[in-house]
């Protein structure tokens, strides 16, 4: 089944110069499948990102999320989906860093219905999931980068989100920690979660089902 | 349930930054607790004061001349006729300084001599003022009309003089002029300036002011002012009157204060004085409330990227303008419960040292809590939308 179908998504920065970010873009993305999204800096992979967890909205173009269309929601639709079906995971983690692990990953289903938020055993299970139950009630500051990534993991995933949209998740981390990222998220994807990871790392990229670069704004299966 | 949780996080928030928030609030502490001392010591000070006042000036009233109608024996007699009046009786200043010793001028080597003033009642005056004599006795009707050259010392005279009790008779010289003591007198109620004087008959008046004029070249003629006494709660009802009978023909030559104009401008003044405070009190809480929204504002701007965050997790736009309106509200609601408590505590040490009780009607604590946190829900207003409109794309950049 097709989760996402973009086409003729275009989006142009106007700050000093406008920025033709993306280009005409056209993709679609099947449920459960692994895509990764390669490109040089600048190339617009965050903005493709960012349109597809309905962070920002594209200038033109189409964007149909689980048969729906995007481009005439309104705000509280996207918010809601952006809640319920949509997980997000940042090179730089963005960890609450006055909670601690276990209340970090809750924070995912702070923005959800009475009976998620309140039930306790989503996070414990999540975090579980990430190996990290020994580490519960530590603050990230005293987390390694790998396990502050893992929480970061642990909170996309808590409420059961159809998409996850990781941002260059292993950038901040070294080889080791950068697989156990990568072998988390293809457990996740065969849980029946799409998976969609911008990356430099030619490693988990290849290890993608379906690998896409981007380049000065136009996009090319590889 | 969302605005619970939401209320959560604003709580979490400032949890860990107890030490800012605690600073933040104190702001709005400050106001409130000055709001809620000065409310309720005005309202305790002014029924103490009226207190006093009442139980001085209902029963007493002063009439001075205006003009030519003089104020002399006949008028006292006059007034001595109302019914009413218990005592009634002239009294004024002289001099403002005088010399005063209690040698002879041929004994006087500098030292001994008090420069001080000299007042002039008659046995009624001194009875109308409330004189109260502490040794000795008072002037009575014989003296005066036996012209005798007769003083009484006021209480701060009489100890810088070392003249504490009037045993035998004793001779104090005005300047040069003997006069007897007859007795030291304190508890001038109507006239308290006499306590740093001494007292003559009226009849002596006019030789200290000419050897006033003599010595020092000046005598300010004071006009004497007619003191009356009268049954509790008289007073009102003879000021309306006395007037037409000292002075027929000429009723606005003469000025009455009554006890209603002292009472009436003692309030004025007390009620100006607690609108001004308040005033003041009004404003430091409102620097209170700046203090908050300007944190808030900057907390805004520093936690971009929590925001972003955030709303990428699906907060609405106005779920983060409840957290910062949130945060508002804890911080001014428990720098406003602190303030209140710190000023109630505070009150109830200050009053029971005075031995006054407090005047509070009980809903001021209320209403000033209210107002505290009014001021922090309006200082929260701007920082919120601020908040509130943080784009999430541009807050997750880093
Ligand atoms: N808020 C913005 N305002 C103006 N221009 C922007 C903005 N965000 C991005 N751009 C521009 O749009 C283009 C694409 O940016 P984007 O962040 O999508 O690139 P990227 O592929 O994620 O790069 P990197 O690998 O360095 O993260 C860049 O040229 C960038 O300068
Ligand atoms: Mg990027």
């Amino acid at each position: 089944m097709e989760l996402v179908r973009l086409s003729g998504i275009a989006k142009t920065y106007n700050s000093v110069d406008p920025v033709s970010a993306l280009r005409e873009i056209d993709l679609s993305i099947e449920q459960g499948s692994f895509v990764s999204l390669q490109g040089t800096s600048g190339s617009g992979k965050s903005t493709l990102l960012n349109i597809l967890g309905l962070l920002d909205q594209p200038d033109s173009g189409s964007y149909v999320f689980q048969e729906r269309e995007m481009m005439t929601s309104s705000e509280a639709v996207r918010t809601s989906l952006r809640a319920r079906d949509i997980g997000f995971v940042f090179q730089s983690f963005h960890l609450l860093s006055h909670k601690n692990a276990i209340e970090n990953v809750a924070t995912g289903l702070l923005y959800r219905d009475d009976s998620l938020f309140e039930n306790r055993e989503l996070p414990e299970m999540a975090l579980e999931s990430v190996g990290l139950s020994h580490r519960k009630f530590h603050r990230p500051a005293e987390l390694s980068g790998g396990e502050r990534q893992r929480v970061a993991l642990a909170r996309a995933v808590v409420g059961k989100p159809k998409l996850v949209l990781c941002d260059e998740p292993t950038g901040n981390l070294d080889r080791k920690n950068a697989n156990l990222i990568l072998s988390l998220l293809r457990s996740i994807c065969d849980e029946g979660i799409t998976v969609i990871i911008v990356t430099h790392d030619r490693e988990i990229a290849d290890s993608a089902s379906d690998r896409y670069i981007l380049d000065d704004g136009r996009i090319a299966k590889r | 349930m969302r605005l619970k949780r939401i209320g959560g996080e604003a709580y979490l928030n400032l949890a860990r930054t107890f030490r800012k928030s605690i600073l933040t609030s104190s702001g709005i502490a400050i106001g409130t607790c000055i709001l809620i001392v000065v409310v309720t010591l005005s309202q305790t000070s002014s029924a103490h004061l009226n207190q006093q006042i009442d139980s001085f000036n209902v029963n007493s009233l002063t009439v001075q001349s205006a003009s030519e109608i003089p104020i002399n024996a006949k008028s006292e007699s006059i007034a001595a006729h109302f019914p009413e009046v218990t005592a009634s009786g002239r009294a004024w200043m002289v001099t403002a300084l005088t010399p005063i010793s209690l040698f002879t001028s041929d004994e006087i080597n500098g030292a001994n001599v008090v420069q001080s003033p000299v007042f002039a009642a008659s046995p009624g005056g001194l009875r109308a003022i409330g004189a109260q004599v502490s040794s000795g006795r008072l002037f009575d009707t014989g003296m005066a009309l036996r012209r005798e050259n007769v003083v009484i010392l006021g209480t701060l005279l009489s100890r810088e003089l070392g003249i504490a009790l009037v045993m035998a008779p004793r001779v104090l010289f005005i300047d040069g002029q003997p006069y007897s003591i007859v007795g030291v007198a304190s508890n001038f109620n109507g006239f308290p300036l006499a306590a740093t004087g001494v007292i003559v008959l009226p009849h002596s008046v006019k030789s200290i002011l000419s050897s006033n004029l003599n010595t020092l070249g000046s005598g300010a003629q004071y006009s004497p002012t007619l003191f009356i006494h009268t049954r509790p709660n008289w007073a009102t009802a003879v000021a309306s009157r006395i007037a037409f009978a000292l002075s027929p023909r000429n009723v606005s030559g003469l000025v009455v204060s009554s006890p209603a104009n002292t009472y009436l401008l003692s309030h004025v003044i007390a009620q100006t004085t607690t609108r001004f405070l308040i005033a003041l009190a009004l404003l430091s809480a409102l620097f209170g409330g700046l203090v908050i929204g300007n944190t808030l504002y900057l907390s805004a701007l520093t936690r971009i990227s929590e925001i972003g965050l955030r709303r990428a997790l699906g907060a609405k736009r106005i779920d983060i303008w409840l957290q910062f309106v949130a945060e508002s509200l804890l911080l001014s609601f428990a720098g406003s419960v602190v303030g209140i408590s710190i000023g109630e505590v505070g009150l109830v040490t200050f009053t029971s040292l005075y031995g006054w009780v407090p005047v509070e009607r009980w809903t001021l604590p209320l209403e000033v809590l209210a107002l505290g946190v009014a001021v922090g829900l309006i200082a929260g207003l701007i920082p919120a939308r601020t908040a509130a409109r943080i784009e999430p794309v541009r807050a997750l950049q880093r």
